[in-house]
Order: C-alpha cells, then sequence, then structure tokens
C-alpha cells in the first residue's frame, strides 16, 4: 500500500517538476501594456483616451459611438454626468465629444446638461399627449415639474407637436397652457349647464365651486358662451373675487316686476326692490325708467302717474274748498317727509280751474288745506272773537294791555295808537299777501310766514320797523294779548263736519296745527274787534260822559240826601254808652251808616275816577277798600289824596268827617260834581216815601225777624220824625229807644216778640219741636206787630193832622 | 493583513486535510500526495497568470525542499537559492524558508538565511492547521518577502544583477 502510495508520490513529484518547467505562457502582463501605450502616446502615434481607473482605452471615435449606444440605450435622453459615469470617462472628454456629437447629428439637442434625440422628443410629445387626454388640460410648468427639463424646451416641443402628436388648443391666453377639445367641451357645457341653471344672481366664484372649472378658463369659455348666445344672462366685473352673473331670467323676472309695481302702484319702493335683489334702488330707478319723469324721495320713487293721483285728490281738495290729508291717499311706504316732498311737487303742478296758483296753506307736512276752507271754518269764530274782545274791553284787559305796551315805549299815547293802528293794517297787508303766495311752494311760503311773524313781533314791540331797525328785547316786550286762545280755535274748528270722520289721533295734531297757524291772525283780528270796541265804548263815553256825569251827580245827590236825613235821625239816639253794649247806640248806627251809604258814595266816586282815568276797574264787582286804594295810588295828585281821606273817613265813625272828606272828593279838583242844598220839602217827601216803603215791605214779609225789623224802624222813624237807618242787629237799640214812646203793652209784646225771634235765631240748629212752637208763636203774634207798627203810624198820622 | 493579491492567489491554493508529520509513515504519504496536488496546482496557477516565481524540489521522503526563486525589477531577474526542512512538528509549525545567498545582507532575516515572516505569518498559519501546506507556506511567506524586500535590496545596492540566463 505505502510502496503504492509512495509511487503515487513519486508520480505527483515527475508531476510537479513537469508543472513547473512548462513554459509559461507568454503574455504581457498589464504593466507592460500600460508602459507600451503609455510609450505609444507620448510618442503621439496613438490618440486615445484613458478610463478613469486608467486601465481601459477608448479611441474618440468610439467614444462618440459609445455615447450615441448610450443615449439610444437610455430612451434617447441622458445626463451627461450620467454619461460621463457609465463610460467611465472623465467629463472633460465627454463634453468634448458632446459637441462634436450635435455637429454631427442635428437631430440631437444638448438641454440642461442632457443629451436629448428625437425620438426621446416624439417619445415626450406623445405622452403628453396622452396626459392631456387623461387629464383635459395640462400646463407647460406643470410639465416642468414632471420631466424636469426647462420651459422653453418643453414649450418649443409642445408646440411643434400641437397639431400633429398632441391633438390640443394652446390656451390664448395663457401660452402655456394646453388643453384638449373635449376639456373644453367639457367645461363649456359644465359652465353653460351652470349659468343656465342659475336663477339668481350668483358670485362666479360660486359658479366655479359649482362646476369646477378652473378660474382662468371660466371667462373665454363665457365669452364663447355669450358669442354663441347659449347663456341667458350678464357676467358684471371681470375679476373672479369680484364679478357676478345675473341671469336674464333674473333681471328679466326683477324688471317685470318693477314694472307691474310701477304700472300698478305708480311708485317705486326702495325697501321693496332690495327684496327682489336691486340694491342701488335709486340709480336701478334711474337706469330702468329714463324717459318718466320720476320724483326720487328718500326711500322711493314715485312716477308722473301716481302723483296725478295725489294732484286729483289735491285739485279735489282745492276745487271744493275743504281740506285734504295726502297720508290717506300715500301708501303706508311713504313717510311723512316723503308725503312733504310729494305734495310740493304735485303743488307745483296743481292750478285752480282759473288757471292760477291755488292758495293753500300746508300743515303737519302732509296735510293742505285751502284758504277758502280756512276762511270758512273762521266764520264761526267770528261771532265768539266780538264776544270775547267786548269781554276783554269790559274787563279792562284790554285796556290794561294797552297801557303796558305804552308804558314800555314810554311813547306818546295817541301817537303810538296811530302807529299801532297802521302797524295793524300793514300786518294784514303782509298776511294776505302771504296767504296768497300759500301755493307757490314749502320754501316761499316758510320764508313769508317766517318774516311776517318776526315783522309782526316787532310791531308788536311798538318800534315801527322802518324808524327803528333795532327790535327792543324781547324780554321787555308785553306779551301779547291773549284774547282768544288756541284751545277755543281748537274748540270752534273741531266742530267743522270735515273733521268729523277723523280719528283722534290724527285729528288732534292737524287741530292745533290749524288753530296755531289761525291764532295770531285770529287774535290779530280779536285785537282789532277789541279796539274797535273800545273806540265805540270810548266815543260813547264822550258823548255820554256828560250824562254819567249827571246821573252820577244825581246819584250821589240822592245818596247824600239820604245820608243827611239819617244822620238827622241818628241824632236823636244818645251817644251814651249802654253798659251791654261797648258802643253808644249813636256810634253804632253812624257805623253803620258809614259802611253802608257813605260807602255806595265812596265807591261811585272810585267808579267815576277809574273811568275818567281810564284805570282798570271792574264795576260789576264789589268795590272793596283796597280796590279804592289802588285808584288813589294809579290817578296820584290831589285825586290820590281825596280819596284816600274819603277812605279814611269810612273806616271811622264820624258822619261830619265823611261829609268833609266828600266835599274834598267832589270840588271841583277831583270830580267837580255839585251838590245841591238840602231841600225842606222834598226832605220830607222822601221821609214820608221811606216810611210807606218800609210799612209796605213789612206787610208783605212773612219772616218773623224782618217784620220786627221794619217794624221797630217804622216805629222810630214815628217817633223821631226823621228816617232811621239800622240793620237787623240794631234792633233792641230801637226798642231800648222806643221804650219811653209806646205804652206799656205795647212794648211788652214788641220785647217779647224780639225774645221770640232770638230764641228762634238762637235755637235755629235745636231741637226741631221747639223751633216748630217758636216759629207757631211768632206767626202767631205777627198781625199783632204789623198792627202795632200801622196803628202807630195811624197814631201818629192823627197827630200830624192835629 | 495580507494584501488583497496574496489573498487572491492563497484562495486558488487547494487546501489540505491529512494532519501529519514526517514521522507518521502512512499518514505522511497522504500529506505528501496533498502536498504536491497543492504545489502542482499553485504553479499551474502561476504559470497561467504569468508569475513563475520558483523552482521547487524535494528529497525521496519529502521532509527537504530546495529550488530556486526570483524576482523581476525594471526588467531584470533577480534569482535566488531557497531551501527549507519540514519540521518535526509539521504541520503545527510552519517550515522556515531560508535563502542562504541573501544570509547578512538584510535585518529581515535569520541566522542561517531564514527569513523573518511578518507578524500575521504565524497567527495564520496556526489558524490554518492543518489545512495550509508548503505552497501556502511558498505564497504567504516567501513571496510578499520578496516583494518587500529584493526592491530594497537592489536600491541599497546590496544586491545586483548577476548577468546570467538560467533557461
Amino acid at each position: 500500500m505505502t510502496a503504492v502510495e509512495w509511487e503515487e508520490v513519486k508520480r505527483l513529484a515527475a508531476g510537479f517538476q513537469r508543472a513547473q518547467l512548462i513554459s509559461t505562457t507568454q503574455r504581457l502582463s498589464e504593466r507592460n501594456c500600460v508602459e507600451i501605450i503609455t510609450k505609444l502616446v507620448d510618442m503621439k502615434l496613438l490618440n486615445i483616451i484613458f478610463t478613469n481607473d486608467g486601465k481601459e482605452y477608448v479611441t474618440p471615435n468610439q467614444l462618440v459611438t459609445e455615447m450615441k449606444d448610450e443615449l439610444i440605450v437610455n430612451g434617447g435622453r441622458i445626463n451627461i454626468t450620467d454619461l460621463a459615469k457609465v463610460l467611465n470617462v472623465d467629463l472633460n472628454h465627454i463634453t468634448q465629444r458632446v459637441s462634436e456629437l450635435l455637429k454631427q447629428d442635428r437631430t440631437i439637442a444638448l438641454v440642461g446638461g442632457q443629451l436629448i434625440d428625437q425620438t426621446y422628443k416624439t417619445h415626450l410629445a406623445e405622452e403628453i399627449n396622452e396626459i392631456l387626454n387623461q387629464q383635459g388640460q395640462i400646463s407647460v410648468g406643470q410639465l416642468t415639474n414632471q420631466y424636469d427639463l426647462p420651459t422653453e424646451f418643453l414649450q418649443e416641443v409642445v408646440e411643434k407637436n400641437l397639431g400633429k402628436i398632441i391633438r390640443a388648443k394652446q390656451d390664448r391666453q395663457d401660452p402655456k397652457v394646453f388643453f384638449t377639445e373635449a376639456f373644453v367641451a367639457r367645461n363649456l357645457a359644465a359652465i353653460r349647464g351652470a349659468l343656465i341653471g342659475t336663477m339668481k344672481p350668483t358670485p362666479v366664484n360660486t359658479l366655479l365651486n359649482l362646476c369646477g372649472v378652473e378660474d382662468h378658463l371660466f371667462f373665454s369659455l363665457v365669452d364663447k358662451l355669450m358669442f354663441l348666445k347659449q347663456v341667458p344672462g350678464t357676467l358684471s366685473g371681470k375679476q373672479i373675487s369680484s364679478s357676478m352673473y345675473v341671469p336674464s331670467i333674473y333681471s328679466k323676472s326683477q324688471s317685470i316686476w318693477v314694472d307691474n309695481f310701477y304700472k300698478q302702484n305708480g311708485y317705486l319702493e326702495y325697501d321693496a326692490l332690495a327684496q327682489v335683489g336691486i340694491s342701488d334702488g335709486q340709480s336701478f330707478v334711474r337706469k330702468h325708467f329714463p324717459s318718466e319723469n320720476l320724483l326720487l324721495l328718500s326711500g322711493a320713487a314715485v312716477g308722473p302717474l301716481f302723483l296725478g293721483q295725489v294732484a286729483a285728490c289735491v285739485e279735489e281738495a282745492i276745487n271744493s274748498s275743504t281740506w285734504t290729508d295726502i297720508m290717506t291717499v300715500l301708501p303706508s311706504v311713504f313717510d311723512g317727509h316723503d308725503g312733504e316732498q310729494i305734495l310740493n311737487e304735485v303743488l307745483k303742478t296743481v292750478k285752480t280751474p282759473g288757471g292760477s296758483v291755488p292758495s293753500v296753506k300746508i300743515f303737519n307736512g302732509t296735510i293742505l288745506v285751502t284758504m277758502n276752507f280756512l276762511n270758512k271754518i273762521t266764520i264761526p269764530l267770528k261771532d265768539v272773537l266780538q264776544k270775547r274782545a267786548e269781554q276783554c274791553v269790559a274787563s279792562g284787559a284790554f285796556q290794561q294791555w294797552q297801557v303796558d305796551r305804552l308804558n314800555v315805549t314810554e311813547d306818546n299815547g295817541k301817537r303810538e295808537e296811530f302807529k299801532d293802528e297802521k302797524v295793524d293794517k300793514r300786518d294784514e297787508r303782509r298776511k294776505k299777501a302771504a296767504g296768497g303766495k300759500g301755493g307757490g311752494g314749502t320754501q316761499g311760503r316758510e320764508t313769508k310766514t317766517k318774516s311776517t311773524k318776526k315783522k309782526v313781533r316787532s310791531g308788536r314791540g311798538g318800534a315801527d320797523s322802518d324808524e327803528d331797525e333795532n327790535p327792543v328785547p324781547s324780554s321787555r316786550k308785553p306779551s301779547i294779548l291773549e284774547i282768544v286762545s288756541t284751545e277755543d280755535i281748537i274748540g270752534i274748528i273741531s266742530q267743522e263736519q270735515s273733521f268729523s270722520n277723523l280719528d283722534e289721533e290724527d285729528k288732534t295734531p292737524l287741530l292745533k296745527e290749524i288753530a296755531k297757524h289761525l291764532h295770531v291772525s285770529v287774535n290779530k283780528t280779536a285785537l282789532e274787534i277789541a279796539q274797535s270796541v273800545l273806540e265805540n265804548t270810548m266815543s260813547n263815553n264822550v258823548g255820554a260822559r256828560r250824562k254819567t256825569r249827571n246821573d252820577l251827580q244825581e246819584k250821589l245827590n240822592n245818596l247824600i240826601t239820604n245820608i243827611r236825613l239819617f244822620e238827622k235821625g241818628l241824632k236823636s239816639f244818645s251817644t251814651d254808652v249802654v253798659p251791654p253794649a261797648k258802643e253808644s247806640p249813636h256810634s253804632q248806627l253812624s257805623k253803620y251808616l258809614l259802611k253802608t251809604f257813605c260807602t255806595d258814595v265812596a265807591n261811585e266816586i272810585a267808579g267815576f275816577i277809574a273811568q275818567e282815568r281810564m284805570l282798570q276797574w271792574d264795576s260789576s264787582k264789589d268795590v272793596l277798600q283796597e280796590t279804592r286804594q289802588k285808584i288813589a295810588q294809579d290817578s296820584g295828585g290831589s285825586t290820590k289824596e281825596a280819596i284816600l281821606k274819603l277812605n279814611k273817613s269810612l273806616v271811622g265813625s264820624s258822619i261830619e268827617e265823611f261829609f268833609s272828606a266828600i266835599e274834598l272828593a267832589l270840588g271841583s279838583e277831583v270830580c267837580d260834581i255839585v251838590i245841591r242844598k238840602p231841600d225842606k220839602k222834598k226832605e220830607r217827601n222822601m221821609v214820608f216815601g221811606h216810611r210807606q216803603a218800609l210799612l209796605e215791605q213789612m206787610n208783605l214779609s212773612q219772616d218773623p225777624a224782618e217784620v220786627l225789623h221794619t217794624a221797630s224802624i217804622v216805629l222810630c222813624q214815628g217817633v223821631t220824625q226823621n228816617m232811621v237807618h239800622a240793620s237787623g242787629r240794631h234792633v233792641n237799640i230801637l226798642l231800648a229807644y222806643l221804650k219811653p214812646y209806646l205804652p206799656a203793652a205795647t212794648n211788652a209784646t214788641l220785647q217779647q216778640y224780639y225774645d221770640l225771634v232770638l230764641k228762634l235765631l238762637s235755637t235755629a240748629e235745636s231741637s226741631e219741636a221747639e223751633r216748630e212752637t217758636v216759629t207757631f208763636q211768632l206767626q202767631e203774634k205777627m198781625p199783632v206787630i204789623k198792627e202795632i207798627a200801622n196803628t202807630f203810624k195811624k197814631s201818629e198820622n192823627k197827630e200830624q193832622a192835629s | 493583513m495580507v494584501d488583497d493579491s496574496t489573498r487572491k492567489t492563497l484562495s486558488c491554493i487547494p487546501l489540505l486535510k491529512t494532519k501529519a508529520g514526517p514521522r507518521e509513515k502512512d499518514l505522511w504519504v497522504q500529506r505528501l500526495k496533498e502536498e504536491y496536488q497543492a504545489l502542482i496546482q499553485y504553479v499551474q496557477n502561476n504559470k497561467t497568470a504569468d508569475n513563475d516565481w520558483f523552482r521547487l524540489e524535494s528529497n525521496e521522503q519529502g521532509t527537504r525542499w530546495f529550488g530556486k526563486c526570483w524576482y523581476i525589477h525594471n526588467l531584470l531577474k533577480y534569482e535566488f537559492d531557497v531551501e527549507f526542512d519540514i519540521p518535526v512538528t509539521y504541520p503545527a509549525t510552519a517550515p522556515e524558508i531560508a535563502l542562504p545567498e541573501l544570509d547578512g545582507k538584510t535585518a529581515k532575516m535569520y541566522r542561517g538565511g531564514k527569513i523573518c515572516l511578518t507578524d500575521h505569518f504565524k497567527p495564520l498559519w496556526a489558524r490554518n492547521v492543518p489545512k495550509f501546506g508548503i505552497a501556502h507556506a511558498m505564497a504567504l511567506g516567501l513571496g510578499p518577502w520578496l516583494a518587500v524586500e529584493i526592491p530594497d535590496l537592489i536600491e541599497k545596492g546590496v544586491i545586483q544583477y548577476k548577468e546570467k540566463s538560467d533557461v
């Protein structure tokens, strides 16, 4: 075994030797080759290009071929740097060869460091076409991103192949966008659909969102559709954000609505327009009705038709001389301000049948009242005016007012009066003028009224505007004398029939307005009436002054004679003070006399003086101490002194004092009234008459107290032979006085009766039964008392006779 | 470690299987056969690669090997005798290849002309016992040593080109 193996080893050793002896294959090592080639290149015998690792060489031609091959392999597009990597050749060599290559083959292009040949371009165009088919439209920008190629190149490629490979259209507005017919048709259809479907104005933005059309396409497509007349509507604005599409059906229905509304109503309300989508009503109306002569108000436009209606209404009112509130004619959409404008507009055109400008007055802006109507309603006022004026004059308020005016102006009374009259006349004239022009328009009317008012005021101030332009400050001016108040006027004019069908709500302000308007003129008239009334009374006075004076003289004479007679009677009473009374019967009775007849005399004198001096004095009222005092203060001078003295004498208890005061008062300086001397015969007659009157009164009377009173007076007169003036309170004094002159029985009867009367009066509120018995007793005894008085008279008469 | 070309060369040499030293008669034969096969393969490889660089032969027992090796530098062929014995502990111990001609001419050499192998050689060998054989020792040890030392020695003028043609 081992031997065999050793043999084998030997064989192997021999084989090894053989193997070692085999001549080595004669081959050039790499090193040698490199050396050889370096040598050749050095010797310029060889033009080759080294590969990057230096282990390979390429001839330039081979390189160009390889580049071409690579280009083809890579589908016609290859980056130069990639080429350098793939071919393992330095980039410099590649770039050098590229220029050669481009020269050789015109179809190859160098784009952005990439080689691109015709096949790639064709392929690219086909691809773009495919994308276009899918997407419908494409922009070069998109392609640039997708293919990483410059825009210009792609643009060129697409444009070159447009219509050949790429079946699309270039966007006219944006040459970088291309789209297919189908895409355009699709969008067109979408837009058409959207636009046709739109029923109201829609922002383009919304439309775009709805139909998914690109912004930039929209307008060109809409233009196209418009051109083809396939879109029923108009597009406003050329910007996506601001433009609106207004379908013609909408604008048509809008205008139909507007037309209808206008035709039916004659006016157009902006609010209503806004509801149907017209935001700027005024300009719309102007555009829509260029031929119509519309009156543009703040809230509505009013057409001539409607104005005609109002005008008819106004005309009717004018012709029938009544009034009208145009607010009742106007629809509720118009407010007062609109009504005012409409009325003004209407008044410009309205004419009376005679063709003249109607004389009207406008109240509350919308209520037209004809002057005729105003005149009509003032007719019933006249009576009231007359009454009021008379009242005013009678009460002296008018005179007082005039005096106040005089005081303010400190002017000559007569001259003032004259002036006043002048002013009044002028006012009248102005009033007439203003009234006449009232129909001419609001402006004119208002200014007129104002100016009139102003002048009236200055006239009231007493300063004639021609003479004195500076008005007296109003605070110092006497207020106008209001003879007739606005309330009075309202009260009267509200009875006018045409107001009766008005609501209370509407009526009141209207009446107030009219009354206010009328008030000035009416009051003026009232003042005039008052003036004339006063003048009348004044002239009457002058004529009748003498008569009055005579009357007064007569009256005073009578009174004074009476007083004298009473005074004579008084003298019979003692001046001694009887214990229970604080004063003597004489002073008590003289005080009573002073309080009654003497006061009457003083009043007559005061009244006369007041009338004479034109002082405010109400003769109807009771004249009091204060009134006389006031008259004294007002008259001044000796009159004042006389009246004061008279007043003083009245307070006292001396009749003599009174007489001296009367003498002074009636003296030539004050009243200048002559008092007649006492006439015995006349006095006797008077005494007799007085007694008869008393008796008659007593006989007629059923009142126990009165009967007793008159009876006692009659008895006293019988005793004293003089007239006695006493009140019921003085009955006990009279009875006491009578005592010595009468028989005891009579005295007792009288005293009893007096007690009963006292009892009746004092028990006035006590028990009914007692009262009845007393009354009964009194009634029973009344004939007895009457008898006493009558019989005494008779007996006295007898005495007188004997 | 070992350069790429050496590794490549090495990988082309068939690996041995039998672990046996010269003392083990039967197995040594087996080993020797494998050694020869490896060497033949290696030499053939070298020849085809135009890289033939040594001649070797052994005694009958295959314990002592001798021959020539050469190195071409600047187109000149420098040739040296080469000899080594198979150690008793072979294959655990690598054979010590010696170039007696160059004894004392270079620092990278032990007495007797035994070349100083790289640090990597021994551990590499130890790891690959018994797969490595003489062919591997040549490729891994002497080849690289020559490639490093000879150009250096020529530079230094320690060895001169001898005008002799062996073929």
